[in-house]
This record gives C-alpha cells, structure tokens and sequence, in this order.
C-alpha cells in the first residue's frame, strides 16, 4: 500500500498591504509634485530673474588698473563687453587675444571692453603684466566678490554684451573652445551693431542679475 | 498561476505598488521589508528611488536649470550639459553616498545571508527618510524661504537617524533569509 501523495506546496497568502503605507506614499510623491508646480509657477512669474539677457546691466564703478576709475554708464552709447576674468584662470587667458580681436576689429564702430579682474585689491601690478602678455589695449578694471555677485558671476570667463541703451543683449559663459567662442560672440556682437544707435534715453527698468549701482 | 505566485513570493504588483513600497518605508517599514524580502526577482524599489531622486533634483533645482539652459542657447551651448551634470553630482551626492553606506552596512550584518543585488535594494530603501524630510524642508522654504543652515544641518541629522533605524530593521530582515544552498 502505498503512502498517499503530499499535498501541493500551497504559497502563504501576501499580507495585505497596510493603508498607511500607501497614504505616506501618496503624501510623500505628492509633496514632490507639489514641489515641483510651485516652482514652476514661480518661475513662470519670475521669468525676469532668470533670463539672460534683456536688462539693464547694474552700473558699476571701479578703479582701473591703470589709476582713476571707469564707471560703466560713462561707457553709455557705445556697445560694451563686460569681461569678468582671473590671471590665473586658463579659459581666460585662452580668451583674451580673441577678445583682443574683436576690440580692434570693431572698435572702430563704437564697440569697446571693459575687462573686469575678479581677484580684488591689490592684483593691479598682476593684472598689468597680464594685459601686458596679451597685448590688451582696452580698459581693466579691478572687480570684486560684490561686483561679481551683483552680475551672478559664479563661473569665469563670463561676458555680458551691452547695448547703446545699456541693455544686455548678449551672454556668454565659459569656453568650450576658442574658435567657437569668438565666432558666437562676433556673431552676437554683429546683432547688436545692426541694432543702430541708442533708441532711447532710459533703460527699461529690470531686477535683471541685480541692480542699482555698486 | 503566475510564475510570481507559483514561487510563492508576493507579486510585485498586486499590492505593493510604488506608493506602497515607499510609504510602507516610513510608516510600515517592517511590514515593507518583509515585502521586499519576499520578492525574488527585485522589487523595483531602486527604480523608485531613482525616480524620486531624479524628480526632487527637477523640482528642487529648476531655477538654477532653466538659468544653465537659458544660458547655454545665449551663450556656449555646449557647456550647458557638463554645468547641468555638475549640479546633478552636487544634489545627488550625499544620497549615493548614504544609499551605497547603508547597503555596505546591511551586507556586512547579513553576514553568511548577503545578497548584493536585494542588500543594495534595502539600502535604497533606508534612503527614502532623508529624500523625505528633504523634500518636507523644500516645501517649507518655498512657503517661508531663507531657513537657517542650522534647521537644514538638523534635518540631514534627523534623516540620517532614521535612515539608521531602518538599517538596523534592515539587516534583521535580512539575516532571515534562508542561506543559499552551496
């Protein structure tokens, strides 16, 4: 007689999943989602605050490495390359000569640099043997960490193409590579000489990357 | 009968879905490693973290991206990418770290019954507290922003407590695995 056969192997029922568990989930993937449509409702209101371009570039007063100061709207009328830039920064220098460049191929045009040193006080005799390497004939001034905060400058080389008017029409940030870099600037450079001259005596007003003088 | 049923595990879809598996982490956390054990072919659990990793880092930093990308059609687009990727390892940074920490931690207690692939699963769990009470601390700085370093420091500590006391259940649940027969 032979022993009857075993039962078939029969699988635990799963526990049923506890409603709390799926209650925090749904709190905590919500709060993502809701996270996530606030800030961009923010930022639908406060398309002005992250745009790059199309402000009025905050004015500024800073001494030149040369002696005296430069005031950026002294610069007003003419198409202005704010260049914030370092000594020791490798971009920078790889910059520079195209920078050179353009100065003396459009300068001619009303188009002018003012080059911003971010390293502070005390760089100036630096920051000439510098200009001095580069052959740099446009003005240099000394920046500082307020300066490059009221730009948002966190990165550098970082350029603002400014109009006639005081507008900043163009942007760059970075070098990917110099023949790119010069060709993108030339080309921005190029839109905004079309543009003509100053169309009008204000700049519209706009909480841009900061504003008000430093 | 489902190849899921027929081994006898709880079917990753019929009730532990991604709500509940995570839920389950913060409020049922041992009823949701029991879960997790339970499954032979991966939970899904890492995918969920990655989701929410990935969507907190959207929602979280979508000011600083539009400002990359905005940028990078004005400017040189080509480094928009390497900005955007190095803000990515800024905001997932401290996340790998706790979620590769805590699966180290839970293989090393599961001692003889470690399985890296399910240890690495556990560990992403253990996570989802700190992704949490980040997402909880966003969420008030948006409605009130400007929260002190201290507060921020404080919820990273808290996060990072009870990541701790989910390793702790983690590795007990892991130590009743059955051991793999040589």
């Amino acid at each position: 007689m032979s022993a009857a056969p075993p039962p078939p192997a029969v699988s635990p029922p799963a526990p049923e999943v506890p409603a709390r568990a799926r209650r925090v989930g749904a709190a905590l993937w919500g709060g993502l989602l809701v996270l996530g449509v606030l800030q961009a409702s923010w930022l639908s209101c406060h398309c002005d605050e992250v745009r790059p371009v199309g402000y009025a570039a905050p004015d500024f007063t800073r001494p030149g490495i040369e002696g005296g100061t430069i005031t950026l709207s002294e610069l007003r009328g003419q198409i202005v390359l704010v260049d914030f830039w370092a000594t020791w920064c490798g971009p920078c220098q790889q910059s520079m000569p195209a920078i050179q460049r353009l100065y003396d191929k459009y300068k001619a045009q009303g188009f002018t640099v003012l080059s911003v040193n971010t390293e502070g006080r005390g760089i100036e005799a630096k920051a000439r043997g510098f200009a001095a390497h580069f052959g740099l004939t446009f003005p240099v001034v000394v920046g500082d960490s307020a300066l490059m905060a009221l730009y948002r400058v966190t990165t550098i080389p970082h350029l603002f193409l400014i109009d006639r008017d005081g507008i900043v029409r163009g942007y760059e940030n970075g070098l990917a590579s110099v023949q790119s870099f010069e060709a993108s600037l030339e080309r921005k450079l190029k839109r905004v000489l079309a543009r003509g001259g100053p169309r009008s005596p204000t700049n519209p007003a706009h909480p841009g990357p900061g504003s008000g003088a430093q | 009968m489902t190849r899921a049923a027929a081994a006898g595990e709880a079917p990753r879809r019929a009730g532990w879905g991604r709500l509940a598996r995570t839920g389950g982490m913060l409020a049922t956390p041992r009823a949701a490693l029991a879960a997790l054990e339970r499954t032979s072919e991966g939970s899904g659990m890492i995918g969920d973290v990655v989701i929410f990793i990935l969507l907190r880092f959207v929602a979280t930093r979508l000011r600083e991206l539009v400002v990359i990308v905005w940028a990078g059609f004005e400017g040189s687009g080509r480094l928009a990418l390497p900005q955007i990727l190095q803000l990515l390892q800024q905001a997932v940074f401290l996340d790998l770290v706790v979620i590769l920490g805590a699966a180290v931690v839970i293989s090393v207690g599961a001692g003889r019954r470690r399985r890296a692939d399910r240890d690495i699963e556990l560990g992403a769990a253990c996570w989802l507290p700190l992704g949490a009470l980040g997402t909880a601390a966003e969420l008030v700085n948006f409605a009130r922003p400007g929260l002190p370093q201290a507060l921020w420091d404080g919820v990273v500590l808290a996060g990072l407590a009870w990541t701790l006391g989910l390793v702790v259940l983690a590795i007990t649940a892991a130590r009743r695995r059955e051991l793999a027969s040589s």
